[in-house]
């Protein structure tokens, strides 16, 4: 390894988390806590599962299956969606063609910096969800022993465990690489400009794809259902499969159906490994020079009038300076993009699940009701969860510097725009997608509550927020997730009697009441926003304190 | 006659700080470090007052705590006698201000930005499209005001920045490096600019190490060294003072930390060495 290498390594490994994000107030070492605490609890979780399997030896080879599956696509779904949180890390950008442009630095050694320190923070994701499992199931899968020392002595003992964690890391290097060629073939074929317009909603679609590969994969059930020749055609298309049959191949518990799909996972890594090379090492000093070279200036296509729903004032400014940065930044659809995911993966989750059988009524309409009502709420989090998702924190100067206005103002300003955001869609799409699909007097009264539904979780999500749009930062250790998490996790169980409610009040012609119930919901919580909507704007100001404030940061110290 | 003697000391008061910028005994520490120590002066309406400073001497530091995005640690600003955070909102309404670095929303084009700063700051919606428009094309930014500013050049950042300093007709202008990234025939036509904008009563503190356009366009100097005034007077009396030949030669005296040509040898030497 060179020098080069090394200070490039170390360099990159800190910039691959945009450090903007965090606030100014917030700890990194909470934020990272934080993000580690799911994988763990995950494999926790799956570590429990290996343990309670009931089967001995050899049963037990085979009745693990649907675990050790679910954990593969685990890892792989993880590993996924941290690809899409660090997209295009691996390229280089214009302060790395600034900077490094000049010095003699050669393009190889760039690559493998880059390279190398995005790989050992992807490494990180396999290894917080598999710590655990790695040593439940190597226990739960190794044959009967006399004692402890036996067990220890046991060779099985360490195949196992090294063919576990050869399997995860080979489960997450496939994923990884697998974007990785995608994106340095498309940057190969295409020029740049049109890269980068594609780039943004590749991402986005690369995130729906590993949200809905983990969710709609089937469930491996037995031998006999996996020798199914239809079965075998559709499982060999699913790379969790793959790694299933390359974990029972390392294992020494090889299966004959598993036998074609341990060859896919024998090549697809290394096909992929190929391509991510061939593609992204021979392009990358023309990505630099490109990256120098691209027309200074590009005008935006005029898009017709802009939203003037208020006039000529500050709450125009606000909602346009939202509308703009939402449909600019690529960060900001991703997010809006992450909860919409994640109110569809609840709605699947919960329908295929035991507890979701129980909870919802059979009738088609019901779960239809359950599931618009997750959405609508996955939407309105979103959009509330992107105020605190910064723009540039350096030029909120702006807004502190112009504010003559009472914060007051502000603040109604900001609610307005959220109200605005987060119901329009609602109200605009709900009709289109129920009209065609109820009787028109149900699909009204379900459109009516939707809207009414949406304009709630507006107004509430808005009580205490005393922040502008994209002005500050996520405040690590600050922010209460697990109380929200447990929050939502009651409120989405609620939702499902409240849909059964919905669909017997439509039947039996107490509409009007549920619809006025509702109403006053709305204006309990507008009520709430509007009493706890004072106090000063906050901004995410920078620290004053030390060598912060005497500016020290501009000379690089402080990022 | 003792009211008429009131009232003509009153008028001078009066008119001494009507359009005036006054720093008294302003200090910001920062963990006990003072970044500015005891700071006051004046700057008067019609004329164009230099602030000057080596680096790390305090002056951009002065600079936001003026703009109201620092809180001084002890002191007072004041304009028109009274001091800005009495009522900090009519204070920026009156307030235009150009930062050090052009640190601006560069998802949003040139005239989008400054349509969100005229909003901002309540400006009326009838006069003000077309203002802006003016602007840019006085700045010569019209064909890429539709552009993202993003891909603007620093000389054409530092323009938005102008543009939306003064799209609101302040009376206090603090000019903090305009002239950085300009082209020639820009920054030819900015110093015309704050001159003339000075004549028309505003009062102008303009901070720079640009000295000889300091010379050309300053009345008054205040010179900071290590958080501290340590001249604020005329250039000439300031040159007739120090005894010195220009305002450069003034600054070396008064500012200079290192004794430039033996630096300059030395940087060299290493240069040679390496």
């Amino acid at each position: 390894m060179s020098v080069q290498f090394r200070r490039l390594y170390r360099v990159f490994l800190f910039r691959v988390v945009d450090l903007e994000l965090l606030s100014a107030g917030g700890d990194v070492t909470r934020l990272v806590g934080q993000l580690a605490v799911l994988p763990v609890l995950l494999g926790a979780g799956f570590a429990f599962g290996g343990l309670g399997l009931r089967e001995r030896y050899p049963a037990v080879l085979e009745s693990a299956w649907a675990l050790e599956h679910a954990l593969i696509a685990t890892t792989m779904l993880l590993t996924g969606l941290f690809t899409v949180l660090s997209w295009e890390a691996t390229f280089p950008d214009l302060r790395d063609a600034m900077v490094l442009g000049p010095l003699p630095v050669r393009t190889r050694e760039l690559f493998f910096g880059k390279l190398a320190a995005l790989c050992a923070l992807q490494a990180l994701v396999p290894a917080a969800l598999n710590a655990l499992p790695s040593l439940a199931w190597t226990l739960a899968l190794a044959p009967p022993s006399q004692n402890l020392v036996d067990l220890v002595l046991m060779p099985q003992l360490y195949r196992t465990f090294a063919a576990f964690w050869l399997t995860m890391f080979g489960a997450s290097a496939f994923v990884f690489l697998s974007v990785l060629a995608l994106q340095g073939m498309l940057a190969h074929l295409l020029p740049r400009g049109a890269m980068l317009r594609i780039s943004s909603w590749l991402q986005l679609a690369a995130f729906c794809l590993f949200l809905s590969a983990y969710f709609l994969q089937p469930v491996p059930a037995t031998a006999v259902a996996l020798a199914d020749e239809v079965n075998g055609q559709f499982l060999a298309w699913l790379p969790a499969y793959w790694f299933l049959g390359l974990f029972q191949q390392l294992n020494g518990s090889m299966h004959a159906v598993m036998q074609p799909l341990a060859v896919r996972a024998d090549a697809g890594p290394a096909l992929v490994t190929a391509l991510a090379l061939l593609f992204n090492l021979p392009g990358y000093r023309r990505r630099l020079r490109e990256l120098v070279e691209q027309p200074e200036v590009v005008p935006y296509p005029r898009r017709g009038r802009p939203i003037r729903l208020y006039g000529f004032g500050l709450s125009t400014a606000i909602l346009q300076f939202f509308v703009r940065s939402l449909t600019r930044s690529r960060q900001h659809r991703l997010l809006l993009g992450f909860y919409l995911g994640a109110g569809l993966s609840t709605i699947i989750l919960l329908i295929r699940s035991g507890a979701g059988r129980d909870l919802l009524s059979s009738l088609q309409q019901t779960r239809t009701a359950f599931g618009s009502a997750i959405v609508v709420a996955a939407w309105v989090l979103g959009v509330r969860m992107l105020v605190g998702l910064p723009v540039s924190l350096k030029a909120n100067w702006v807004f502190r510097l112009t504010q003559i206005g009472r914060p007051i103002d502000y603040h109604a300003a900001t609610r307005r725009t959220l109200l605005l955001v987060s119901v329009t869609p609602v109200a605009l799409l709900a009709p289109i997608v129920f009209l065609p699909l109820w009787p028109w007097q149900d699909a009204f009264g379900h459109v009516l509550l939707l809207v009414l539904w949406a304009v709630m979780l507006a107004h509430a999500s808005v009580i205490r927020l005393r922040k502008l749009p994209f002005t500050c930062a996520y405040q690590a250790g600050k922010s209460h997730v697990h109380l929200r998490l447990l929050a939502l996790l009651g409120g989405v169980l609620l939702l499902g009697k409240a849909a059964e409610f919905e669909q017997r009040a439509i039947r039996d012609g107490r509409m009007p009441m549920l619809a006025g119930a509702m109403a006053g919901g709305v204006c309990l919580a507008r009520e709430l926003a509007r009493r706890n909507g004072g106090g000063d704007v906050e901004f995410d100001d920078e620290p004053e304190e030390a060598a912060a404030g005497l500016g020290l940061s501009r000379d690089g110290f402080l990022g | 006659m003792y009211v008429a003697y009131y009232l003509t000391i009153l008028e001078y008061t009066v008119a001494c700080y009507i359009g005036m910028l006054e720093l008294d005994c302003v200090c910001k520490r920062f963990a006990g470090i003072p970044a500015v120590d005891s700071v006051s002066f004046r700057a008067a309406r019609g004329e164009v007052t230099g602030y000057l400073g080596p680096n790390g001497s305090g002056k951009s530091t002065t600079m936001k705590i003026i703009t109201g995005l620092l809180e001084p640690t002890s002191g007072v600003v004041r304009f028109d006698g009274v001091p800005t955070t009495a009522d900090a909102s009519a204070f920026k309404r009156r307030l235009g201000y150009v930062p050090e670095e052009p640190h601006l929303y560069t998802h949003l084009t040139g005239y989008e930005y400054l349509e969100m700063v005229a909003q901002l700051r309540e400006l009326p919606e009838r006069g003000t499209r077309e203002r802006i428009e003016e602007f840019l094309r006085l700045l010569g930014l019209s064909g890429d005001r539709h552009a993202a500013i993003s891909g603007y050049s620093k000389g054409m950042r530092q323009k938005v920045l102008l543009a939306a300093a003064l799209l609101h007709n302040p009376d206090l202008i603090l000019l903090h490096e305009p002239f950085s990234g300009l082209d020639v025939s820009t920054s030819l036509m900015l110093r015309a600019l704050i001159e003339t904008l000075a004549r028309r009563g505003k009062v102008v503190l303009f901070s720079s190490h640009e000295l000889e356009i300091v010379e050309r366009v300053c009345s008054r100097v205040i010179i900071l060294h290590r958080g501290r005034v340590v001249a604020d007077d005329t250039i000439a009396a300031l040159r007739e003072w120090q005894a010195a030949p220009s305002l450069e030669a003034v600054f070396t005296q008064l500012a200079a930390e290192v004794e430039t040509t033996p630096a300059a040898q030395a940087i060299a030497d290493l240069v040679a060495g390496a």
